[in-house]
């Protein structure tokens, strides 16, 4: 189905861009992202994404948000406290852009649910906050050949790189085992500046445009305002993906 | 030998304030990875990116003179 008059107004300034055009707009259209997490990342992620128009994102968190949540998470506002997180990012995103189906999962991201959450999806982000859930995700990326977008974010630092198995490193090639889960300090910007770049790390693998962070994970030094991209290799012993 | 160390988010903390992540340290020659890890107190069961000179190695690996030894933790948070 084409595009109508108030979709090709909507995205006119975007489809300007080489190789985007009325075709990659109507593939992002009929493309399905899963977001886990509607945290600090997921933020900026389900934002960016529901206003470049991806057709279908399914929204993963089944916590609620807190007042502490509300320098960096800004799917959410004050008045959205006692509602779940995911239902809360449909409200928000259903305003950016109502063209946009969002799906709200509300419930825990474990072994048992994963594969009814990612549903029919053509990437993941990841968006969550701990290393156990990232490695549950990372194997059913691994499993399902899905391309995933990890991410990770502490004070004003950040880091992320396009998995896609068997072609990449998978999560446990780089990062294996976990770390504790805490209470960490972040700023709101921190999210914003890695988040973005995940979303566009999908729309580039959506459309096949550019270059995405495959073998690559790119560091973010915002006290010192320093971007590093670093290779990383596969390790032929990985218990995942080797 | 001087070996130059570059700590990357979290392990930023196992230097000084000041130093910003990047350290100048005099080592014995054939010293590992490992070894200056140790010296700076960073626990071996963080697991970690390591890099000398860009290139991606591991813990036993051994350094030389005038190598730039870089340290990247997993980042937990989102």
């Amino acid at each position: 189905m084409t595009l109508n008059t108030k979709e090709l107004i909507r995205y006119q300034r975007q489809m300007l861009i080489n190789n985007w055009g009325e075709g990659g707009q109507e593939k992002l259209r009929s493309s399905t992202v899963f977001i886990a997490g509607a945290g600090g990342l997921g933020s900026p992620v389900a934002i960016y994404l529901t206003a470049a128009g991806i057709g279908q994102i399914r929204i993963c968190d089944f916590g609620k948000p807190e007042l502490s949540n509300l320098n960096r998470q800004i799917l959410h506002a004050e008045s959205d406290i006692e509602k779940n997180k995911a239902l809360s990012a449909r409200e928000t995103l259903f305003n950016i852009n109502p063209h946009v189906n969002v799906v709200p999962l509300t419930v825990k991201l474990t072994e048992n649910t994963v594969d009814e959450l990612v549903g029919e999806s053509d990437i993941i982000l990841d968006c969550l906050d701990n290393f156990d859930t990232r490695h549950i995700l990372n194997q059913y990326a691994v499993q399902k050949k899905l391309p995933m977008v990890h991410a990770g974010i502490h004070g004003l630092s950040g880091q992320i790189t396009f998995i896609h198995s068997p072609e990449t490193p998978c999560l446990h090639c780089i990062f294996p085992g976990s770390t504790p889960n805490q209470i960490f300090p972040v700023a709101g910007v921190t999210p914003g500046v890695i988040g973005v770049l995940e979303a566009l790390e999908a729309i580039k693998w959506i459309l096949g445009i550019g270059v995405n962070l495959k073998g690559k994970l790119l560091t973010w030094d915002g006290e010192l305002m320093e971007f590093c991209k670093i290779e990383i290799k596969k390790d032929p012993n990985c218990p995942v993906c080797g | 030998m001087k070996i130059t160390i570059k700590l990357f988010a979290t392990l930023r903390e196992y230097l000084k304030e000041d130093e910003k992540g990047v350290k100048v340290l005099d080592v014995h020659e054939n010293t590992t990875v490992k070894e200056v890890l140790g010296l700076l107190k960073i626990p071996n069961e963080i697991p970690k990116i390591i890099l000398i000179n860009g290139k991606q190695k591991d813990f036993e690996d051994t350094l030389k003179d005038g190598d730039t030894l870089s340290v990247f933790p997993p980042i937990a948070g989102g």
